[in-house]
């Protein structure tokens, strides 16, 4: 680490992942007892019993499944063109069992209809931080100064990566305050790429490194304390 | 099905009591709600037995209810999704054939601020499933003496099966958490055993 890095500890987290289909799967849905089956037999250790499932449909593009996990705030909906997992207390249950839910999802997808392939990866990843020995408005000056002509404001940073080719991968990263909370930042990071570079049981690791990476890039680097 | 069967019974103000006197008082639907929790509401025989729902046990940290309770199965889903407790341990009560989980407020802070509350809660579900004669779980945060007095998440089992059992018992538990959680995570949780 460079000593212009800012060295973050995580207080809260959450990810919300979206892998999307090659093509649609209306046969998910379309007789959805074989997906009822294989998410309670490979999300059961998650706790996943009858009652966290249910079919919710207004339209068919809202068509979906949804299977919740409310001891773990995690709620999964598998829709016709895409399944969609949020982790809302990330922090809580830690990495390695957010990677054992999306690859038990999957799973249990892929079991219910072979034919499901999938395209590409989403990941939003929300945090809020502790800037150890620094704060805010001092990070924020690193990226950018405000107009005198404003006065005392406080600032914020947003990063946009340009893909030029299609199904190239992605990241932004938005620096954001903590409103009151001059120590603290708020950290988001997005980002694309396609299922043909990474595969399912490495998404968890590429998720990983190319979030430090990308801090890295700008200046700051995450800590961890305890056993996480 | 008779002519003048109703799912349910119309609601008068002779059923609902003398005090029902206009639309703003609302104590009749309370009492109505008594009722109806208790058991009374003549209800059909085929809904009565449809609707209310399985024997469930209900466990408390401090007050631990032991006799098995009649109530509405709507409730039942709800408590089976965890139920808070004056005495900080999260309750966890299940159909009868479940055994009953306490996790200690220590334990669930431990493994929400470290991020294993993940695989505690794999860790209580593979116990919850595999234990047929697992009567009671406790969880607790504990420090091991072989380990520096390192924090470690405890879970309790307290059984009526015989030695041999447990020992079968056990073996299957180890092969579940070494598939089921990360290697990271397991060094923090441990599993004993008692007898009844």
């Amino acid at each position: 680490m460079s000593v212009e890095h800012a060295l973050l500890k995580p207080i809260r987290s959450e990810l919300h992942y979206r892998g999307v289909y090659g093509d649609n799967a209306f046969e998910l849905l379309g007789a959805p007892v074989p997906l009822y089956r294989s998410l309670v037999t490979h999300l059961g250790p998650f706790g996943v019993t009858l009652q966290n499932l249910k079919f919710e449909s207004s339209g068919l593009a809202d068509s979906h499944v949804s299977c919740g996990l409310p001891e773990l705030n995690v709620g999964i909906r598998v829709r016709v063109d895409r399944v969609e997992i949020d982790f809302w207390r990330l922090h809580e249950i830690g990495a390695d069992s957010a990677d054992r839910i999306v690859l038990a999802t999957w799973t249990a997808v892929r079991e219910a209809s072979d034919s499901v392939g999938i395209a590409s990866h989403f990941v939003d990843l929300i945090m809020i931080a502790e800037i150890l020995g620094g704060n805010c408005s001092a990070l924020m000056n690193r990226y950018v100064m405000p107009p005198e002509q404003l006065g005392v404001v406080d600032t914020g940073v947003a990063f946009y990566s340009r893909p030029v080719e299609k199904d190239q991968q992605w990241v932004d990263v938005v620096l954001d305050r903590v409103f009151g909370q001059d120590s603290q930042l708020f950290v988001k990071v997005t980002m694309g790429f396609s299922a043909a570079e990474v595969a399912i049981d490495a998404l968890a690791l590429h998720v990983g490194t190319i979030t430090n990476t990308t801090l890295d890039r700008v200046g700051l680097q995450l800590g961890t304390d305890g056993p996480k | 099905m008779p002519a003048d069967w109703q799912p349910y019974p119309a609601l008068t103000p002779q059923r609902l009591g003398a005090s029902r006197s206009g639309a703003s008082d609302l104590s009749w639907l309370a009492r109505s709600q008594e009722r109806a929790n208790v058991g009374t509401w003549p209800l059909p025989g085929a809904v009565a037995r449809t609707s209310l729902g399985a024997l469930i046990s209900l466990g408390s940290g401090a007050n631990r209810v032991t006799e098995f309770q009649r109530i509405p199965l709507s409730v039942d889903l709800a408590l089976t999704a965890g139920v808070g407790s004056q005495s900080g341990r999260s309750q966890f009560a299940h159909v009868q054939l479940e055994p009953t989980v306490s996790i200690s407020g220590e334990a669930a802070c431990f493994a929400r601020d470290h991020g294993l509350w993940g695989s505690l809660v794999v860790m209580k579900a593979l116990v919850v499933r595999g234990g047929h004669r697992v009567v009671t779980v406790n969880v607790d945060l504990l420090s091991d003496p072989e380990a520096r007095g390192r924090s470690v998440i405890c879970f309790s089992l307290r059984s009526s099966g015989s030695i041999l059992d447990l020992l079968n018992y056990d073996e299957r538990l180890r092969d579940l958490v070494y598939d089921e959680v990360s290697a990271a995570d397991r060094p923090y949780f441990a599993i004993r055993f008692e007898f009844d």
